[in-house]
């Protein structure tokens, strides 16, 4: 496992509602040598719940898909980005939307960036590679 | 008339007796222009003079032609008049005439039949509601002022209180005199605007149509893909684990199975959606009974796996419905109502009927529906649950919604989290033609 500018496993909320997806993103993150301690959610309010509760470690980054039941992850967004002790949060939206209005408004709502799920598990791979050199290996994250 | 015929003894011969003849035309049309038998006396006397007498009888031809001229005038106004009023009156336009102090001074028939206003110098406040007249007067103080013809659509209620749209145009008329009156015109225009709002509905329907068919494609792609990209997936995994020579292929090999089943029962709710939308054969009256016997028959291996109870009113309407449709309503409800369920499913089935309308009524005791999502939950592809803790399409709600919809009739839910829920739609009740 390749090292980060933290010095520790990087700590990432997964919120995600296929099980498959979720199971996938976990397996191309291990390929692609993150060092991470992963969350997984499988909505929108247990990913509220989960990030209110002082029990749990504050994640370095939240991974987060657009359609899910209950609340989904336009919704998680907008709160998280107005809640002053958890906007400072790099969210990457990583979704198989690829509407150009979910891009307008994730964006308008403060998201960090915005993947689409390749199809091929390989280019998945590639992609989840990429996202880590640069958000782990590259840029500065606060300190929690 | 005497009197005048004496006044013939006089000296001048042939002149005279011409004279004469000229004088006693002359008293004729004295009298019938009104002039009393003395003062034709008196007019006899002084034509003693023979020259006044020649002046006399020309003047009286003068008269003469001017009494038959004014009699073909008279004819020709009468004629003319005659003409304008069988105009007005089997005219299909409303038409009136008001003075500029709003009072009727001319109604043609329609206008009188249509509302009984008459050219009685009454007011719009003597035939329309005050609200309604008063809004009438504004307007024609506005043409009045103006000058300006204003032509705009009214509502204006005839006698038989039917409220009826008219085109109307008010005008500015002004007499030789300097006075100002109100011309206006109405042509029903009810029929038209019936079928404009109809055009309107239909539009509005196509819109809202084409939206839901918009959000249907995305969401479809969407919920169609994913399965799709598991399989894709899951073969690379297979492959490398198969060239790797690992026996542990049985977790890939599940995995393409369930999605392949997924995407299986998501293609057969698509297509029962689909057919949902279609123009139905006709309704028929559909004994709903039936119909849920069908439906709990098709359910038999649910219900007992699940353990469920289902309890049925009776007897259920008898409605007007395309069957294999209603089959659609109720089984997604009940299968619904049993898998969304924590303990022993419980079902009630029941309707009742007012106003040839029924209202069923399926309530289950299961884990009922946030608050905020009851339309939510019509929507296609909106799945209140987890994968993990209910599977389902989020189809099976849509379809529904659109059958219901089709039949004319509406469909609501009334829940509590964990308190069960109760679906409630309408369908019209087939009246027994005897």
């Amino acid at each position: 496992m390749q090292g980060n500018k933290l010095g520790r496993a990087i700590e990432i909320l997964l919120v995600e509602d296929s099980l498959d997806d979720a199971e996938f993103t976990q397996l191309a993150l291990g390929e692609a040598r993150i060092a991470n301690q992963m969350h997984h959610v499988e909505d929108g309010e247990a990913a509220i719940a989960f990030l209110r509760n002082p029990d749990n470690p504050r994640p370095d980054l939240i991974l987060l898909d657009l359609n899910m039941p209950k609340m989904d992850g336009r919704e998680v967004l907008r709160v998280v980005k107005h809640d002053e002790s958890l906007k400072s949060i790099p969210v990457a939206v990583l979704t198989t939307s690829d509407l150009e209005s979910d891009i307008q408004y994730t964006y308008q709502n403060y998201t960090n960036c915005y993947m689409r799920k390749p199809v091929a598990f390989s280019d998945f791979v590639q992609i989840l590679g990429r996202f880590q050199t640069f958000w782990l290996q590259t840029v500065e994250l606060p300190s929690n | 008339m005497k009197n005048v015929l004496e006044v013939k003894k006089t000296d001048s011969g042939v002149l005279m007796g011409n004279v004469n003849a000229g004088i006693h035309c002359t008293a004729m049309a004295a009298v019938s222009f009104g002039l009393t038998s003395e003062s034709v006396e008196e007019l006899s006397q002084s034509i003693a003079n023979p020259l006044l007498t020649i002046g006399l009888g020309i003047g009286t031809l003068v008269l003469l032609a001017l009494a038959l001229d004014t009699t073909n005038i008279v004819r020709r106004l009468k004629a003319q008049e005659e003409r304008f009023r069988l105009y007005m009156d089997n005219s299909p336009v409303v038409a009136y005439l008001k003075d500029a102090d709003g009072q009727y001074v001319y109604a043609n028939t329609l206008l009188e039949n249509l509302f009984g206003v008459k050219a009685d110098h009454r007011t719009d406040l003597d035939y329309f509601p005050a609200e309604l007249a008063n809004e009438l007067k504004k307007k024609d103080l506005q043409v009045l002022a103006t000058g300006e013809t204003l032509i705009i659509e009214e509502s204006l209620p005839t006698l038989a209180s039917i409220a009826q749209e008219w085109l109307s145009c008010r005008f500015r008329v002004t007499d030789s005199q300097g006075a100002h009156f109100i011309g206006g015109v109405l042509l029903d225009i009810t029929e038209r605007k019936r079928s404009e709002a109809q055009l309107k509905e239909c539009a509005d329907k196509l819109t809202r149509s084409n939206e839901e068919l918009e959000r249907f494609n995305l969401s479809a792609s969407h919920d169609l893909r994913a399965p799709l990209r598991t399989i894709s997936t899951r073969m690379q995994f297979l492959i490398r684990d198969l060239e790797k020579g690992s026996q542990d292929v049985q977790h890939q090999t599940e995995g393409i199975t369930l999605a392949i089943s997924r995407m299986d029962r998501l293609l057969n709710n698509l297509l029962a959606y689909s057919q949902a939308g279609m123009q139905m054969k006709s309704l028929e009256p559909t004994v709903s009974s039936t119909v849920v016997q069908a439906v709990l028959d098709s359910l038999q291996s649910l219900i007992q796996e699940k353990q469920a109870v289902v309890q049925v009113q009776k007897e259920l309407p008898t409605v007007l419905a395309d069957p294999t449709q209603l089959v659609q309503v109720f089984q997604n409800l009940i299968s619904n109502g049993i898998n969304f369920c924590q303990n022993k499913p419980k079902i009630t089935i029941s309707a009742t009927c007012q106003a040839q309308e029924c209202t069923f009524c399926v309530a289950d005791n299961g884990i009922g529906i946030s608050p905020g999502s009851e339309q939510r939950i019509f929507e296609t592809f909106e799945r209140l649950h987890r994968q993990s803790e209910y599977e389902g399409s989020g189809i099976g709600l849509s379809i529904v919604k659109r059958v219901i919809q089709q039949h004319g009739g509406r469909i609501w839910v009334k829940s509590e989290l964990g308190q069960g829920s109760r679906f409630f739609f309408t369908l019209k009740e087939a009246i027994d033609a005897g």
